[in-house]
């Protein structure tokens, strides 16, 4: 197998050679330092590369391996972090000047678990500056460049991850989702993203933006490496306050048990509102393939999406505004202007307005979970476009302009308000040849049957079997 | 009672409660989106009937961590 094959193996199969040793640790992320190499000039996807340090690990890896101390299936896999989990010893900057050189003395959950699990860290990854945008155009470190067009953006705010995954120079990284920073990206790039259900994963050691939504989630190239990522993550963590107390499952486990007798709905609000053509047909059509696959599909209501953003977006920007209080009394100058300017307007919302939006967000809840009292599934489009270029502030739909950066996130943000475990699969490509995502939601911590319907989709098509050009 | 608009003076007035420098400039150009907000978010009052609807966030005294949830 060629070197650059090695890269686009699945994590699954990278791991059942490792484990029979026909695939040394060594081997493979020599594999991965030799693509990063080849490819970041143009991708811009690391922030700080750790070859050194994942050669070692590699070696050590190996040697586990060979004596019978086999981990499972994230032994000597080479995954990255997006550059706000904390890393002992190894600078966090959370895409930001004023964290340029913050160092932390401890390891995030998600660190310590990866590193339990033998995986192999080759690096931290760029992002939108302290997590707060949809597209990782980074005033400090440049912009990170899209695998299907380099022109483009990747999304964001963990578009280093997304990068990094598609273009095959690390097998699987973790992003964080706010308001679709995992999903986003990896719609845009054309991977899997997973947003687990809020207090899955563990948040200690990640740099917050918005406590009440801040998620932790796996970004993989299949539906089946995010499941076996999220097995290695997930779990109850008392020094999360969020972390939820529940059994964790192996989430592998029921993932080939297909979509017969499922119900997906497909809610009529908002999804649809502002969407290109050549996207919604592609949502259309997975529909069509869910059908075929079994499942039964049925437009729903659910008229409370329609306040989607004004709820998350009143709640995001005042709790990330008191995140960065500080930063912006004593260094604005060193925020980038677009962060700057949401962070500002957070102070200045009126508190109450936080509080109506809380409010909201329980009537948005309830709505919520009334739909899953019909549905196992909600499926909707990722982003309603496909990646904008680098710079680009507006687009075209339905020949009106409309604010390409406001389009990015406006689909994801209502699963991160309620909570529920979505993921981004992909399902097509624009008339510009860039990736398409399909979201699918569960019911909190059904988690094994949004990863169930998602590989099922997934099996059923080759979008994800694509490589990028880069 | 009707919600009071949000404008120059008082988002001036905020930013110095909240112990920002903010120059002039930069709230003409806030104040559109924080009115737009505002306004948006005052809505859903009536659009969603609020009435007895305590906030998503609320506090739990038996919670020992952090009694928040």
């Amino acid at each position: 197998m060629q070197a650059t094959d090695l890269c686009f193996s699945s994590i699954a199969d990278a791991a059942d050679k490792v484990r029979t040793r026909e695939l040394s640790p060594v081997e493979l992320v020599d594999a991965h330092l030799e693509r990063i190499d080849q490819t970041d000039g143009r991708l811009n996807s690391f922030i700080t590369l750790l070859a050194d340090d994942a050669k070692a690990a590699a070696r050590q890896a190996e040697q586990e391996v060979r004596a019978g101390s086999y981990r499972g299936p994230l032994h000597g896999i080479p995954i990255g972090l997006k550059d706000l989990y904390y890393t002992k010893g190894i600078r966090t900057t959370v895409g930001s000047k004023i964290l340029r050189d913050f160092v932390p003395d401890y390891d995030a959950a998600v660190t310590e678990r990866f590193q339990s699990a033998g995986a192999i860290l080759m690096g931290k990854l760029q992002m939108h500056e302290f997590a707060l945008g949809a597209t990782s155009e980074n005033p400090h470190d440049g912009p990170a460049h899209n695998p299907w067009n380099v022109d483009c953006v990747t999304g964001g705010s963990s578009g280093g991850s997304g990068a990094a995954v598609a273009a095959g120079q690390v097998m699987g990284a973790l992003g964080s989702d706010t308001g679709g920073s995992v999903r986003i990206p990896a719609g845009l790039c054309g991977i899997v993203g997973l947003k687990p259900t809020f207090g899955r994963v563990s948040r200690h050691g990640v740099y917050p933006l918005s406590w009440s939504l801040d998620t932790v989630g796996p970004m993989t190239r299949t539906v089946r490496d995010a499941a076996l990522m999220l097995n290695a993550i997930a779990g109850h963590d008392p020094r999360d306050p969020s972390s939820a107390n529940r059994p964790v499952e192996d989430f592998t486990k029921d993932i080939e048990l297909g979509v017969k007798g499922l119900r997906v709905g497909v809610p009529k609000e908002f999804f649809y509102d502002v969407i290109a053509a050549d996207v919604r047909a592609a949502v259309d059509a997975a529909a069509k393939v869910l059908e075929g696959l079994g499942a039964s599909v049925e437009e729903t209501s659910i008229p409370v999406l329609e306040h989607s953003l004004t709820i998350s977006g009143a709640i995001l920007i005042a709790e990330a505004a008191e995140v960065h209080l500080d930063h912006l009394r004593t260094r604005p100058d060193d925020v980038g202007e677009d962060v700057r300017s949401r962070l500002e307007a957070g102070v200045l919302t009126p508190a109450t307005d936080y509080i109506k939006a809380q409010r909201a967000r329980t009537v948005f809840n309830s709505q919520i979970a009334r739909a899953f009292e019909s549905f196992d599934i909600l499926l909707a489009p990722c982003g309603p476009i496909g990646a904008p270029r680098i710079g680009q502030s507006s687009v075209d739909i339905d020949g009106r302009p409309e604010p390409a950066l406001a389009l990015l996130s406006r689909l994801t943000r209502p699963f991160n308000i309620c909570g529920v475990p979505t993921v981004s699969v992909p399902c097509g490509f624009t008339s510009e040849d860039m990736p398409i995502g399909l979201q699918l939601a569960g019911r909190p911590f059904a988690e094994s049957t949004v990863l169930r319907v998602a590989h099922a989709y997934e099996q059923a098509t080759d979008w994800h079997a694509r490589r990028p050009p880069v | 009672m009707a919600d009071t608009e949000v404008t120059l003076q008082s988002l001036r007035a905020m930013a110095q409660l909240a112990g920002l420098e903010i120059s002039d400039q930069r709230l003409e150009t806030l104040l559109p989106l924080i009115q737009r907000t505002s306004a948006a978010t005052n809505a859903l009052d009536e659009v969603l009937d609020l009435d007895g609807v305590e906030p998503a966030i609320t506090f739990e005294a038996g919670r020992g961590d952090a009694g928040q949830r």
